[in-house]
């Protein structure tokens, strides 16, 4: 589908490189491990705010009012694990000459591409519960502020450093 | 031309002590009038003492004053080894040292004080969060001239695109470089100040009117229910006659707010052109002069109310390149423009290559329903207790349906875009209109975005960033969206051109 009538340099669009989703680099499976402890971690957090809440209220409220925490808490926690599980394989990045793209996602899935030459630097990190489970992720800083810097999570060390090594050199490379 | 050597250390002008003497007062005042003014209205007995008046006002003044002369003589600035540097403090000294390069732009400001005293503040403006550091307070005229010649020299000789760089061009020229395109008479303020928002304008003074009484209330220690039922009594014991008296009296006040406000922001505006840069110079009490270079313009945008339309007015905002949190300070707006300014602005930035007569793509009619969801049936959800009165008041909701309905269906007809090998341009609004352009080689990643729901419906979202913010391109077909994703990467990805 030609979607535009050009005036100067007739340009075929469906013969430009097109981003092909299913080739993409999915992350580590410990990173789906990372998530669902972090999961249970809340899990755990409410489940103790609402044993808080039983003792403090002491059978003075209807008891149907507890059973609809519950109920609540128990579908909340079990529609987040499904989302966790779901979206895990989509997660995935993709490297090619000119940019970098990482996708994600399964109810909102969103698919994102820095091109190289608007790298403005990349860094490493790893928190807390990523050294744990020995995987990191890389941030890809833009001029386009906060909401347009790309985070790929669930890589390996190894894998970060030297994707960064890769950006770093494309980036001199364009300047 | 250089009487000045900006290689020696200099001082700002020592008219610049009762500058900063006035500025540190209002410093002051800003944080502490609440209990200024509860101290002047509960502590009566403080005055009665000549001594102790004495020394309440005497001690704080005497401070200022001290303060302002010690950071006056501790204020160097001077240019070394093509850097930038200032060196200031009395107590914690600082030194800020910028190389020229990192310098984009050059602003001078006047309040009422320098006017009178004739001097200006200058501005350096950096992509980075520490902007705010590089400004000298008060500079007499051939001063700021010297430095203005002396670093934007420095630019023309470092910028890539400027194909002149024969001459030196200065930016303060008196001859026929520069061009005035626009120019605020009084009857344009009148004009601008009307069309306003006014309804913006009321929310914003009934916001600042709360937390003053707020404020004042609570260092006062005066009971508010007591103010606020009486106020409810009164309101519920209206009839119509007083309710639409005083809706009519808070719409006159926005009026008058907005053009006050006008008047004061955009006095004798000019927005003038000097080769690759505008110039735009506004206000009464705070005077702004501003550089802004082309090739530092991320986007355009123009937007109308249904007010301006009426007159023929657009406001046009200009977005640079700013760090990571959007600078407001980075978007010049410029009221008043017609439409032949709009055209003379899109033809110095995006050239005749223009998209206007491309095809238009429009967000899909699904967003409509999307949009009657939220803006009908959502709030109407909400708010159930209204049916449950008087018989009349059932025909609010399908009348606020049919209403909601009809703007959502307008707001659709609004949302399109057009593109061609150069621009593109983003059309958005309800009762007003908004419109983007941006040139595609300045856009920075794409985000391609697509719910559940969406991928039911073939339809997909894109966000476009910019170094200056972010534009959204809803519920477009996938398709499109896919090949517009491609195609925008390959522009970005194969120009050779600075996006700054």
């Amino acid at each position: 589908m030609q979607i535009i009538e050009f005036k100067n340099d007739p340009i075929d669009i469906t013969n430009l490189p097109k981003i092909e989703t299913n080739d993409f680099h999915k992350i580590e499976k410990s990173y789906l491990k990372l998530k669902i402890t972090n999961w249970g971690i809340r899990l755990l957090f409410f489940t103790g705010i609402f044993i808080a809440f039983i003792f403090i209220s002491k059978n003075e409220l209807p008891y149907y009012i507890y059973i609809i925490f519950a109920a609540v808490l128990v579908s909340i926690s079990l529609f987040s694990m499904f989302l966790i599980r779901k979206g895990h394989p989509i997660k995935s990045y993709q490297v090619r000459e000119k940019d970098i793209s990482y996708q994600n996602g399964y109810l909102f899935y969103k698919l994102v591409t820095v091109p190289f030459n608007r790298i403005q630097h990349v860094e490493v990190r790893q928190n807390f519960f990523e050294k744990i489970f020995k995987i990191s992720s890389i941030k890809i800083y833009t001029a386009g502020g906060n909401t347009s810097d790309l985070v790929i999570p669930g890589l390996s060390l190894e894998t970060a450093n030297s994707l960064k090594e890769q950006l770093t050199i494309n980036i001199s490379d364009h300047e | 031309m250089n009487n000045i050597d900006l290689s020696i250390p200099s001082r700002q002008s020592p008219k610049g002590i009762l500058v900063i003497l006035v500025m540190s007062i209002k410093k002051v005042f800003k944080q502490a009038w609440p209990a200024l003014i509860a101290i002047v209205f509960t502590g009566k007995d403080i005055f009665n003492s000549p001594w102790s008046a004495l020394l309440f006002i005497g001690i704080p003044v005497v401070l200022l004053i001290t303060h302002s002369i010690l950071y006056y003589l501790n204020f160097y600035f001077f240019i070394k080894d093509d850097e930038f540097v200032i060196k200031s403090g009395y107590l914690n000294k600082k030194t800020l040292s910028i190389p020229q390069e990192r310098i984009q732009n050059i602003n001078t400001k006047q309040n009422l004080l320098q006017q009178l005293l004739g001097v200006s503040s200058l501005e350096l403006d950096t992509a980075g969060t520490a902007s705010h550091e590089l400004k000298i307070h008060a500079l007499e005229h051939n001063h700021v001239k010297e430095l203005y010649d002396y670093l934007s020299l420095q630019k023309e000789k470092s910028a890539p695109i400027s194909t002149d760089q024969s001459e030196s061009t200065t930016f303060i020229k008196e001859k026929t470089q520069n061009n005035t395109i626009l120019k605020l008479s009084i009857p344009d303020l009148f004009r601008i100040g009307i069309s306003r928002n006014h309804l913006k304008a009321g929310l914003v003074i009934l916001a600042f009117g709360w937390q003053f009484f707020d404020q004042v209330t609570e260092s006062l220690d005066i009971k508010q229910d007591q103010y606020y039922t009486d106020f409810q009594n009164y309101l519920l014991g209206s009839d119509l006659l007083i309710i639409s008296s005083m809706l009519i009296f808070f719409l006159l006040i926005s009026i008058i707010y907005s053009l006050v406000d006008t008047t004061l922001k955009y006095f004798d505006l000019r927005l003038i052109k000097t080769d690759h840069t505008y110039r735009l110079i506004n206000g009464l009490f705070n005077r702004k002069d501003v550089l802004i270079p082309f090739n530092k313009i991320q986007e355009l945008e123009w937007n109308t109310n249904p007010l301006m339309r009426l007159l023929g007015l657009f406001q046009v905002k200009i977005a640079q390149a700013s760090s990571a949190e959007v600078n407001i300070k980075h978007q010049q707006i410029i009221p008043g423009c017609r439409n032949n300014h709009i055209e003379s602005l899109k033809k110095d930035l995006f050239g005749s290559n223009q998209p206007d007569q491309e095809k238009r793509f429009h967000t899909d009619n699904y967003y409509i329903r999307r949009l009657w969801l939220f803006w009908g049936w959502v709030p109407l959800a909400v708010s159930p207790v209204i049916l449950l009165f008087n018989p009349w008041l059932w025909l609010i909701p399908p009348i606020w349906l049919g209403i909601t309905l009809v703007m959502a269906y307008i707001h659709v007809q609004k949302r399109f875009l057009q593109i061609n090998t150069e621009q593109i341009k983003t059309s958005s609004g309800t009762f007003g209109q908004k419109w983007t352009q941006i040139e595609l080689f300045k856009l920075q990643n794409i985000q391609y975005n697509q719910s559940i729901f969406q991928k039911r419906k073939k339809l997909a979202s894109l966000t476009i960033f910019t170094a200056s913010g972010s534009i959204s391109i809803p519920f477009i077909k996938d398709d499109l969206a896919k090949e517009l994703y491609g195609y925008l990467l390959y522009k970005i990805e194969s120009t050779e051109k600075s996006w700054m």
